[in-house]
């Protein structure tokens, strides 16, 4: 398989703490690979640095062949990673005074230049897709958190990303709404797309992943396939984790 | 007659032939204003070395000085600055061809952009940063997330502080006299000096002020409603039609109530 994203030694500090210790990691294309771990393990850093929303120290970030020396990235490299991955963010950050449908429509006529009319089919397209087709008229504060995100999957997977990053997608959302917006991931990864999904939902995870990673402390500790692990994991700190996890996924059902 | 009600709404229409003057130099001068005092914000926000000192000195002397002080300032200090250009650079500019309006506009642009700055800089910030990278995360330059979703957003936000802004702005117009611009006030004053009638005439001034800005206030309440898009009910869905409600999930139902 064809490799899709491939990090090397990528590093990242806020100040004292080094929250990224030299990570390596391999994405084949299609592949969706789900990163777990405790809160301020470095999940989401990592999953910024890939776009560079937070800007790696050092380290090597290869995008479909295109490597991107992390300490001396142009702004031509930072464009080229932008332009082909998109971000899924905890707290959906639709633009406020932009209906559903220009929300969608936005990076495909700001960014790719498409003609209006065509970006407003694909739009409305993309969100028939993700079951808003009646709510494209609507503004953010009009939908409920869990059609804003329906509504942010859309308006990433406009711009036919290689590479989609969900950073914690359902952790904002009730049960109800995560119940959609899981659907609409999976249809997503059904199709092929490469992923990486940051996430406290077990299940899913193993569900859709094909390879998950343990994160802790700014380095992985796990990493393999769901069954391996979420099911066997081989180190002392990822067990007490998962327990924890798993306990209060029962508690909750 | 000690005080002539009849002069009060007779003269006005006489005043109100400088009405364009009192609302070209307010409208040319929050303009410029505009665009000085956002690229102050961007200074300050941005941290840019050298300048964000100059424009905190700038933005602290502004304030901290009255506007007649300023005006006089001006009209006497840019024909002195052309004269020293004249005098150590050799260039030929004509010291007494300045139109005395340009005094007035420089004079309340500067003035304004300084307390503008301050409100756009709070604008922008507090526009959700997250939107910022989302913008980001699609692909938009930083340009293109300026222009496209801070600046609309941070628009809603500044609009009523800029809004007293620009009637301060109207008001302040009328101190443009010392810089020898006829406006409204200044025409006022020449023919009340006819029939030494001052009193009704700034009553007749006062009148028209008032007017005017409440004029200006109702506007900006206008545009204000037509930024907040959000705010506005949806196309061809009602809030208040039972039928169309019962389809909306109840997070929905909730929001568009409140509408």
């Amino acid at each position: 398989m064809n490799s899709m994203i491939r990090l090397r030694g990528l590093r990242k500090r806020f100040d004292h703490i080094e929250v990224l210790k030299g990570i390596d990691l391999d994405v084949a294309e299609g592949e969706v690979l789900g990163v777990i771990g405790a809160s301020g393990s470095g999940k989401s850093t990592l999953l910024r640095c890939l776009d560079f929303l937070e800007v790696p120290d050092a380290g090597e970030i290869t995008l479909d062949g295109r490597a991107v020396d992390a300490a001396h990235a142009t702004k031509a490299d930072v464009r080229y990673l932008r332009r082909h991955t998109a971000m899924v963010f905890q707290l959906f950050h639709l633009f406020t005074y932009k209906t559903a449908l220009e929300n969608v429509m936005e990076g495909l006529v700001t960014v790719q230049k498409l003609d209006k009319v065509t970006a407003e089919a694909v739009s409305r397209d993309l969100l028939d897709r993700v079951g808003l087709g009646d709510r494209v008229d609507h503004f953010p504060s009009q939908l409920s958190g869990g059609q804003q995100q329906r509504v942010a999957i859309a308006r990433s997977l406009a711009l036919n990303p290689k590479v989609m990053l969900l950073d914690e997608p359902t952790s904002a959302l009730d049960p109800e709404s995560i119940a959609g917006v899981l659907a609409v991931i999976r249809d997503v990864a059904a199709e092929g797309r490469t992923m990486v999904i940051v996430s406290h939902e077990m299940n899913f995870i193993s569900d859709i992943a094909d390879q998950v990673v343990f994160l802790n402390d700014g380095e992985i500790l796990e990493r393999g396939t769901p069954a391996q692990v979420l099911g066997a994991p081989a180190t002392e700190r990822a067990r007490q984790f998962l327990a924890r996890a798993n306990l209060t996924l029962s508690r909750a059902a | 007659m000690l005080f002539d009600f009849g002069l009060v709404f007779r003269q006005i229409p006489k005043i109100l032939k400088y009405l364009p003057v009192t609302l070209e130099i307010a409208v040319a001068a929050m303009a410029f204003s505009l665009i000085l005092g956002f690229l102050v914000a961007l200074i300050k926000i941005k941290r840019v070395r050298v300048l964000t000192p100059l424009a905190g000195f700038y933005v602290s002397f502004t304030r901290g000085t009255p506007i007649l002080v300023q005006l006089y300032a001006t009209y006497y200090g840019i024909p002195f600055f052309l004269q020293f250009c004249n005098a150590k650079l050799g260039t030929d500019w004509n010291v007494n061809g300045v139109p005395p309006i340009v005094f007035a506009l420089v004079a309340l642009a500067l003035n304004d952009a300084a307390y503008s700055s301050e409100a756009i800089r709070a604008a922008i910030v507090a526009v959700d940063r997250g939107q910022v990278e989302a913008a980001h995360s699609i692909g938009m330059t930083t340009w293109q997330t300026l222009r496209r979703v801070v600046i609309p957003e941070a628009l809603v936000i500044a609009l009523p502080s800029l809004g007293n802004a620009f009637i301060g702005m109207i008001k302040g117009t009328s101190l443009v006299f010392v810089c020898a611009v006829v406006d409204m006030t200044a025409a006022g004053r020449m023919l009340a000096a006819r029939n030494f009638r001052y009193f009704e005439m700034y009553v007749s001034l006062a009148i028209i002020y008032w007017v005017i800005t409440l004029v200006v206030a109702r506007l900006l309440v206008v545009w204000e409603r037509r930024l907040r898009r959000d705010a506005r009910g949806v196309k061809g869905l009602a809030p208040t039609e039972g039928g169309t409600r019962d389809e909306l999930d109840d997070s929905t139902a909730r929001l568009t109530q409140k509408v």
